[in-house]
């Protein structure tokens, strides 16, 4: 199998955040849901609010649809987000 | 964690199934490659497709069926009088443990219930995990994998390999963290423009407060603590008698000045007192809308937005084509028409996905929506253009009616799209007016003079005092009103960028973390999916090859050679037979690196396109590589097939430990489907049965496959040497040339004097049996007229067989009794 990285991704991955933060692996004796939930749960460590606001928004974006699906999902993701923040 | 094993499945009254109070029931051995064999119309799919309403809830199959075909309807076997389902799964933990029984239950009302008469708690979930892409297999999925799109194709090999929902998760993560989009949907840009329109009116009111505290008091401001500058300008109030009464015991943003004016009116000079009053106030409102310098920025940041308008807009193609975009848009959607690879409209063939293209330039007409958005955004931000508007519709300049502009600009930069010559005219308006501003200005300082000159100095003082007094406290009510708006404004603001920064860091890392370990996945399956490919085909000339982009869901099938020539496309050029064994080949090698609760693999009809050779390559992978027990790590392999080459492997295989074999026999959809567990044995017995009942056509089938195996079996256990065509073509594995290679052997070693046939048998194998099989069965069969004979000739050749058999064994007495094949035709297997 041969795996090609674009120059985007390559940039993506340099690029650091600036609050130190926990590395993030994926368990491959793990099922997908339980390195989800692993992620998630990371998530929630590192901020309780936003990651639970994910955690709790997250199906309302997936599974991921169409283009057009996807567009309409993310907007209504955001607006609960949103609305959400402004509490 | 334990994964499980199927050992028992238990079907009634679903699809082709009816079993009414005799539900099928098929047992499944753990260490072993299991296979059912049924004949066209025996219910082979409705046992693949109660596995698959039991672990998945449905059948796509009828999923994707018309609503007016009442799919619904068609999920419980029609003749079943009660017109319910029930499929109950044994599941033998890989770990030890118990069994876990799972009975899942389709209503005549299409109401579907789990339960677990094992008493696990939660069999729902539990059937869940059972669900993977490797757990369920049929020939279409193999189709379906090769001819579809590489972006579907990319999602299917992601959820075989155990990272599809990784993968969505990281795509759902990336689209949320998108810089534009996300600035769109929380509105950051639009609180950015109210944040700065607040702070700009404190500006402008901190400006207020300063001229007001400096006319009032003389003096320059020299805190920022607007409450202390209210009590400064009380103190200075409490000086003058006549307003003492109003002010006394309040705030200064609560004096009444209209009332304080009241007052001073029924003072002398009442008249031009309150003339210079309202010059003095008209003075103000003109000083405060004095331009500054921060205006022209204002206005080249507007221009700026035109602009970039009108460069989204030129790569758009017009409100014809948005609506065309929209419409594909819409079809796809909707699911009316799903191939992304084919026009809906021409249904001509595309290179790319269409979805995707149609995307790319709906984007492009949102980005012209965008910056319109941002144009109007400016346009009610911008403090120029409130000073203008302010000007034209105050008293102090009387502009006309006829002459007023900025009602339409605010209609053109608000709902229309304004050029950037626009933006130039209305600078020009707004500088137009400053120009009669100042005019108007120098005529009421003109007259402001004239009057003072005309009142005695106190009370002009006292008029004046109250003018900066409520201008001072004009001041501090805008300012404080733009405090508390900042403050709001920033504080949704600054939450807003907060979960931007969080979902693009989880964005990022979920990336990195997601492409380490696909890439790792996907690389732990390269060599083995080309050697299974190669076991298949054995065609070294053919090699494929996968392509895939980290960050990408497409895969592409490619060649890395073909017969001598590089990098071609797979889908192109391979025949079905082939595409079908590299898509297989890339399951089984998926499959071994998939951690789905399922430690089994029920395989479907998969070898519809393939010859004798392939299918033989890939039954004795299954067997020897893949499966467990040959692989210990291995699943458990479940076989469907109505293939009666393959049947002939199967009774085979079934003789020896590690292949489980049973045949489904009996009346569908009204009478029961039956089991019957398979060896060679059963075709016998089934044959004698049918010839008992006089039935011939339906005895020889029959008898063929039974003479067929054992001559096989003859050939197979004593190493009788045969032919090399007869070794890889199938079809040369006829009675006649089977008969023919035993008969080769055993008199070339009568004529070397060692065969280890003992006088009676060789006597009957060559005066007897196979002169009896010849006459009565080679002769006939070969002329298709067998079913002319009587059934007592035929139930004679049946045991012309079987002692036909008995020439090549000995009784061996190694342990019990028992009838064994010689080793070869030279020596026995054992000491006997």
């Amino acid at each position: 199998v041969v795996i090609t990285h674009s120059n985007t991704m390559v940039k993506s991955m340099e690029k650091t955040s600036s609050k130190p933060s926990k590395k993030l692996s994926f368990d491959p004796k793990a099922s997908a849901d339980e390195n989800i939930e692993a992620f998630l749960s990371l998530m929630e460590e590192e901020s309780p609010e936003f990651g639970g606001l994910l955690r709790s928004n997250l199906e309302k974006i997936l599974p991921l649809g169409e283009p057009g699906q996807r567009t309409r999902a993310r907007v209504t993701f955001n607006k609960a987000v949103a609305e959400h923040l402004d509490k | 964690m334990a994964r499980y094993f199927l050992t028992t499945l238990q079907i009634e009254g679903f699809r082709g199934i009816n079993n009414e109070g005799d539900p099928l029931t098929l047992q499944f051995k753990a260490d072993a490659v299991n296979s059912i064999f049924a004949p066209n119309g025996l219910c082979k799919s409705s046992v693949f497709e109660a596995l698959t309403y039991a672990i998945r809830g449905s059948i796509s199959k009828l999923d994707d069926l018309p609503a007016s075909e009442d799919a619904d309807a068609y999920y419980v076997n029609r003749f079943h009088s009660a017109g319910t389902a029930c499929i109950v799964l044994t599941l033998r933990p890989d770990d030890g443990s118990g069994d876990v029984i799972i009975r899942v239950q389709r209503s005549a009302k299409g109401i579907r219930t789990v339960d677990s008469p094992s008493g696990h708690p939660d069999p729902e979930q539990v059937l869940r995990t059972l669900d993977g892409e490797p757990t369920l297999l049929d020939h279409n999925t193999f189709v379906r994998f090769v001819e579809e799109t590489p972006l579907k194709r990319g999602r299917t090999f992601s959820a075989l390999l155990g990272f599809g929902k990784l993968s969505e998760l990281r795509q759902a993560l990336e689209m949320l963290a998108h810089t534009r989009n996300v600035r769109t949907d929380l509105e950051t840009e639009t609180l950015e423009y109210k944040l700065q329109t607040e702070q700009r009116r404190m500006s402008e009111a901190l400006a207020e407060i300063r001229a007001a505290y400096r006319d009032l008091l003389g003096k320059e401001l020299g805190t920022e603590d607007i409450g202390a500058v209210g009590q400064e300008a009380m103190e200075a109030l409490h000086g003058v008698a006549l307003v003492k009464p109003f002010i006394t015991g309040k705030a200064l943003k609560d004096i009444d000045f209209e009332a304080v004016r009241g007052e001073v009116r029924k003072a002398e000079w009442g008249d031009n007192r309150a003339r210079l009053s309202g010059v003095l106030r008209s003075l103000q409102d003109l000083e405060s809308l004095k331009g500054s310098a921060d205006e022209m920025m204002e206005a080249e940041k507007l221009r700026a937005a035109v602009g970039e308008r009108d460069e989204a807009t030129s790569k758009t193609r017009g409100l014809e084509f948005h609506r065309l975009y929209r419409t594909v848009s819409e079809i796809y959607d909707s699911g009316t028409w799903t191939d992304a690879r084919q026009c809906p409209a021409c249904e001509s063939q595309l290179e790319e996905s269409l979805p995707d293209r149609v995307r790319m330039h709906l984007d492009e007409y949102e980005e012209v929506g965008r910056a319109q958005k941002r144009i109007q955004e400016l346009w009610s931000a911008s403090a120029w253009v409130r000073r203008g508007k302010s000007l034209e519709a105050g008293t102090e300049l009387a502009i006309p009616a006829k002459d007023k502009v900025f009602a339409r600009y605010d209609t053109l930069f608000t709902r229309e799209n304004p050029s950037r010559e626009d933006v130039a005219n209305a600078v020009a308006a707004v500088a137009k007016l400053d120009v009669t501003r100042k005019h108007a200005a120098t005529t009421l300082q003109e007259e402001r003079e004239s009057i003072e000159k005309e009142l005695p100095p106190s009370l002009v003082a006292l008029t004046e005092q109250i003018e900066h007094a409520e201008r001072l406290k004009r001041g501090i009510v805008q300012y404080e009103t733009a405090v508390g708006g900042e403050k709001k404004i920033g504080k949704r603001l600054e939450k807003r960028k907060a979960w931007c920064e969080f979902v693009e860091s989880a964005s990022r890392r979920f990336a990195e973390a997601e492409v380490a370990f696909s890439t790792a996945k996907t690389m732990a399956i390269d060599s083995e999916y080309r050697e299974l490919y190669g076991q298949i085909t054995n065609n070294p000339d053919v090699v494929p090859s996968l392509r895939k982009a980290a960050g990408s869901e497409e895969l592409h099938l490619r060649l890395e050679k073909f017969f001598g020539l590089a990098d071609l496309s797979a889908t192109t050029l391979l025949q079905e037979s082939y595409r079908n064994a590299l898509a297989i080949a890339i399951f089984l090698s998926g499959a071994q690196q998939t951690q789905t609760q399922a430690r089994f693999m029920v395989l479907d009809d998969i070898t519809s396109s393939f010859d004798a050779g392939h299918q033989y390559g890939l039954m004795e992978l299954l067997r020897s590589r893949v499966g467990h027990p040959a692989n210990p790590n291995g699943p458990q392999i479940i076989l469907l097939s109505h293939d009666g080459l393959l049947e002939k492997y199967f009774d085979i295989q079934a003789s020896e430990g590690a292949w489980h074999h049973q045949r489904l026999q009996g009346m569908p959809p009204m009478g029961s489907v039956l089991i019957q567990a398979q060896d060679a044995n059963r075709l016998g017995t089934e044959a004698r049965k049918f010839l008992s009942a006089g039935q011939t056509q339906q005895a020889v089938p029959l008898i063929r496959q039974y003479l067929e195996f054992w001559l096989l079996e003859i050939i197979r256990k004593t190493r009788i040497n045969v032919p090399l065509d007869f070794v890889i073509r199938d079809d040369k594995k006829m009675v006649a040339s089977c008969l023919a290679a035993i008969e080769v052997s055993t008199e070339l070693h009568k004529k070397a004097g060692d065969l280890i046939l003992d006088a009676k048998q060789l006597k009957e194998l060559e005066g007897v049996y196979v002169p009896a099989l010849i006459a009565n069965w080679v002769s006939h069969y070969s002329t298709g007229v067998v079913t002319s004979i009587t059934p007592y000739v035929l139930l004679g050749v049946l045991d012309t067989i079987d002692k036909f058999v008995e020439c090549f064994k000995y009784s061996c007495k190694c342990k019990a009794p028992t009838r064994r094949f010689y080793k070869n035709l030279t020596e026995k297997a054992c000491g006997c």
